[in-house]
């Protein structure tokens, strides 16, 4: 009922959050949190733009050169290449191989259904180390490592249960008659397929590449324990470049980091246009609220 | 009847707005001890909302509400002693049927011998003494809404707010336990107020009926008054009133009105319900009350305050059938008959000029 | 009408489709078989490789030899110190404050589009971050200093602390994210009939919201978890790599990639594993102690 909605707080009024003394603690914890997060990565930004900055608020001067710098001696075009080509390899192989699977899952039972559920919850119980190091073992055996083959290969590991699980209740909600029913409009499997479910998946395939794509961009174990010299995302050749610190100034290194934060932000805001930020995480089994 | 525990509820001039639409405007009630008040209105008029600022779980944004005189309108839910029953039950999905039922008294810190006795009492009053082991999620949606019935109930609450209890069950169940939140109203005596979209449930149940319509009560009285006498076109709709034929005043005496119909050839004798000022009016009718004649049988039947009409659709319904026909001018009419008539037909529909009200349209 | 072979037994399709297996089914191998090819033969294969130590000395040599060792040993306790102090803290901070956020509330959204930032910055950038904001002339010292609560800059990076703080700015929002999308499904209705039936705020969080609310923290606690005992990047940019904040990462990562013991690293990966799967059964086990009943909600 529209109208019993707009008598309760899901509907129309958004209360404004009222503070007991312990409503006050959470929010300055919050406030802290946040203050600092929001701080730590102005001051990335800041140092990426200054000509010195030592124990003053503010840095002495401004300068581009470390970008310039950070281009030239870190390959950055280089890496950005590579940093593309992996995400977009990953993004496509895992909604191609990853949709077909959640539809399945949304749709159908069939025996071990949970157990097929439990494979592909596995690799996200698992921190990547534990699987990378034995994955990248195996992928040198098949001298598939060292390659953005092997780069590649290593980020499906995380990235194909995470595009099922972000799909699964997506294509749950859609309405299993609007199948039914072009079926009995005389539509084929194929033409229910691509006229018709397809079109209503399209929010929830973008979002969940988004999402995969940011995953990936910052998916620092796997790529690292698998690529060759040549082949480093951004967020790996980052590491190595704080690793060389000491030669290379400290402005650069975070030119690059300011470097990394924008290509992670990209796609991120355009997939909260899509999603809400608590979905972006992992998409929590919960039970349909009235 | 058992005493009720409360002399007389008083809500006024109550308002809520959110943000800049008022879902409630003005609103008064008095409500005495014992009685079963129906808030009647379509989705949106506002009635979850008043039963919602009763419990406490939504603040005033204007308006008073006096129980025996002592303000509570400030109050927390918890502290107004009232009981709730939800339109999707609300149960806690962890906490067996027992333990559920057994939620109010152990926070009113109740000593743990009458808990028992108390829950025993009340499961068995809403008849699911065996199903106390059980978690909400084994049961169907008719027992769990009798759960939700038992937890307001053991309470004792000086006052019980229903809130569409019936609307998630299938037809017979609702039947069955309108008839069984009638027999515990009886025996309890406990104050109702009972909130929903479903006049025959008002009707049925209520003691009195209060039609909302926009945040604004509409009309006040017993369920026969509002069912004879509707205040205006919108209740009259609302009432089963299905035939509202749009109008032109011709003349008026007395209580009684002349109308003329959409086409304006045809006239009509009723009963004058407008104020006198309003241009456009509807006749309202039921459709029991037409009667119909077949034409070519009775070319003369009915006497005066007739409409001739051909039938367009008819549905079986048992004992008779329901027609609809259309006359002159794109009027409908839907009317009840046990003629054996057929699509095609011509009729001559009587409308008995007592049973006819006008109305302003707005009204 | 199912058809017989002459043998008359049921085709195997047929035996199939009646268990609900059919065409649209095989749908899913090909994503079994990546997860297959690319989590499980690999595991499995470091798990074999585990028991082949590269000097010999029997299969279980790589065990011993880690479990004799003190300096390697220490790894699972220096993890450990890092890791279930910072989840268990993630977490206990996030339940109420997820608590106060379950409804729609003004700023809602705008908060939690800043609580992904860091979760999706991810540890390499936050401990970079770190190593300039938390360093001797940051902000974070700055502050302090200026303030008047220190003296002299503390030193905040290269320990225990700096590896700390990074596992707390990424984790934290995990584990609020994750418990305020679960606790936004639960219905409201179910706290506000406890409030009808008398029941004051401590008594609806402690008895409705809190067990409700269970399973998401019981995720959100596992998750945080795993990702802080995963701790590399930070471990050893903004931490002390060889001494207090030498993770079992670091060490699994030196065996492959310093000494090329693909054994050993199996090893230790393995170790890291089972160590890792016995805290997650743990935590896992006290919440079926603590909590019994029915976990599914609403209307069944």
């Amino acid at each position: 009922m529209a109208d019993a909605l707009a008598g309760r707080p899901a509907g129309v009024p958004r209360p404004r959050l009222t503070f007991s003394p312990s409503g006050w603690l959470l929010a300055a914890v919050m406030a802290f949190f946040v203050v600092n997060v929001v701080a730590l990565v102005v001051s990335v930004l800041f140092n990426s733009f200054a000509s010195s900055w030592f124990a003053t608020p503010i840095p002495s001067g401004w300068t581009t050169r470390w970008y310039r710098f950070a281009a030239t001696t870190f390959q950055l075009s280089d890496v950005l290449v590579v940093t593309a080509q992996v995400g977009a390899a990953v993004v496509a192989i895992s909604l191609v191989v990853g949709a077909p699977a959640a539809y399945v899952l949304a749709r159908r039972t069939f025996p071990f259904k949970r157990a097929l559920l439990l494979l592909f919850l596995l690799p996200m119980l698992v921190p990547p180390i534990t699987y990378g190091i034995p994955l990248a073992t195996a992928l040198y055996k098949f001298n598939l490592a060292g390659s953005l083959r092997g780069v590649i290969l290593a980020n499906l590991v995380p990235a194909l249960p995470f595009v099922i699980l972000v799909l699964t209740p997506f294509i749950e909600q859609i309405d299993e008659n609007v199948e039914r029913a072009a079926r009995m409009c005389g539509a084929s499997t194929w033409r229910v397929f691509s006229r018709v479910l397809a079109p209503l998946c399209i929010p929830g395939l973008l979002a969940a590449g988004l999402m995969v794509l940011v995953r990936v961009l910052a998916m620092f174990e796997l790529t690292f324990l698998t690529a060759g010299p040549g082949d480093q995302t951004l967020v790996v050749a980052l590491y190595y470049s704080v690793f060389a610190a000491g030669i290379r100034p400290a402005q650069a290194i975070d030119a690059m980091a300011v470097v990394y934060m924008l290509t992670t932000f990209v796609p991120l805001l355009i997939a909260l246009r899509f999603v809400n930020p608590t979905q972006m995480v992992v998409r929590l089994k919960r039970e349909a609220a009235a | 009847m058992p005493t009720p525990k409360v002399e007389r509820l008083r809500i006024e001039g109550v308002t809520k707005a959110f943000g800049s639409r008022l879902a409630l405007e003005g609103f008064d009630l008095e409500v005495a001890g014992g009685e079963f008040v129906a808030l009647l209105g379509p989705s949106g008029c506002g009635k979850s909302t008043m039963l919602n600022c009763l419990a406490g779980l939504l603040p005033l944004s204007a308006g008073t509400i006096t129980l025996d005189g002592e303000r509570i309108d400030g109050l927390p839910p918890e502290q107004r002693g009232f009981g709730m029953v939800f339109q999707n039950y609300a149960l806690f999905p962890h906490l067996s049927v027992r333990r559920n039922v057994a939620f109010g008294l152990h926070a009113a810190k109740v000593a743990k011998r009458e808990i028992s006795d108390r829950v025993d009492s009340a499961l068995a009053q809403v008849r699911l003494a065996d199903y106390a082991g059980q978690y909400p999620s084994q049961l169907s949606g008719g027992q769990q809404q009798r759960v939700a019935m038992a937890r307001a109930i053991v309470l004792e609450p000086a006052l019980i707010l229903m809130d569409e209890p019936l609307s998630n069950l299938d037809a017979q169940l609702r039947t069955e336990l309108r008839t069984e939140l009638r027999r515990l109203h009886q025996e309890l005596g406990l104050t109702t107020i009972y909130v929903t979209h479903d006049q025959s449930e008002a009707l049925s149940l209520a003691d009195r009926i209060v039609i909302l319509r926009q945040g604004r009560s509409v009309q006040v009285g017993t369920p026969q008054t509002v069912y004879t006498e509707p205040a205006g076109a919108f209740v009259a709709a609302f009432m089963g009133y299905r035939n509202l034929l749009p109008a032109q005043m011709k003349e008026t005496r007395g209580g009684d009105a002349t109308v003329l119909l959409a086409d304006g050839q045809q006239s009509l004798r009723g009963r004058d319900r407008t104020d006198g000022a309003a241009e456009a009016l509807v006749a309202a009718v039921r459709p029991e009350d037409l009667t119909l004649h077949e034409a070519a049988a009775a070319p003369d039947a009915g006497g005066d305050n007739v409409i001739p009409a051909t039938v367009a659709v008819v549905e079986y319904q048992g004992n008779e059938v329901a027609v609809s026909a259309e006359a002159a001018g794109g009027l409908w009419l839907h009317a009840r008959t046990t003629l054996r008539v057929r699509p095609g037909d011509q009729v001559r529909v009587h409308v008995p000029p007592a049973r006819v009200l006008i109305f302003a349209e707005d009204s | 009408m199912l058809s017989r072979t002459p043998a008359g037994r049921w085709r195997l399709t047929e035996r199939l489709a009646a268990l609900g297996v059919d065409r649209v089914v095989l749908l899913a191998l090909p994503a079994a078989a990546v997860i297959g090819l690319l989590f499980i033969y690999p595991f499995l294969y470091g798990l074999g490789l585990s028991f082949q130590p590269r000097q010999g000395g029997g299969i279980l040599a790589n065990y011993l030899g880690f479990f004799n060792d003190g300096y390697e040993r220490s790894t699972i306790s220096k993890t450990l110190r890092l890791a279930l102090p910072a989840a268990l803290l993630n977490v206990a901070v996030s339940v109420p404050i997820a608590h106060k956020l379950r409804q729609p509330v003004r700023g809602k959204r705008l908060l939690t589009t800043v609580l992904i930032l860091p979760v999706t910055l991810g540890t390499v950038l936050v401990a970079q971050g770190l190593i300039r904001y938390f360093g001797p002339a940051g902000w974070f010292n700055q502050a302090l200093v200026a303030l008047g609560l220190v003296d002299a800059p503390l030193s905040l990076t290269n320990n225990y602390i700096g590896v700390f703080a990074s596992l707390i700015i990424t984790g934290f929002p995990l584990s609020m994210l994750l418990i305020l999308g679960h606790a936004s499904g639960i219905d409201p209705d179910v706290e506000r009939a406890a409030a009808t039936l008398g029941a004051g705020p401590t008594r609806r969080f402690w008895t409705v919201s809190f067990p409700l609310m269970l399973p998401g923290i019981t995720i959100a606690l596992v998750l945080a978890f795993v990702a802080a005992f995963a701790v590399f990047p930070s471990a050893v940019m903004v931490g002390n790599p060889s001494g207090s904040t030498r993770v079992i990462s670091i060490a699994a990562y030196q065996a492959a990639f310093e000494r090329f013991d693909y054994s050993m690293a199996s090893t230790i990966a393995m170790i890291m594993a089972a160590v890792e799967l016995a805290v997650i059964g743990v935590v896992l086990g006290a919440r079926s102690r603590l909590y019994r009943g029915a976990t599914s909600g609403g209307k069944g």
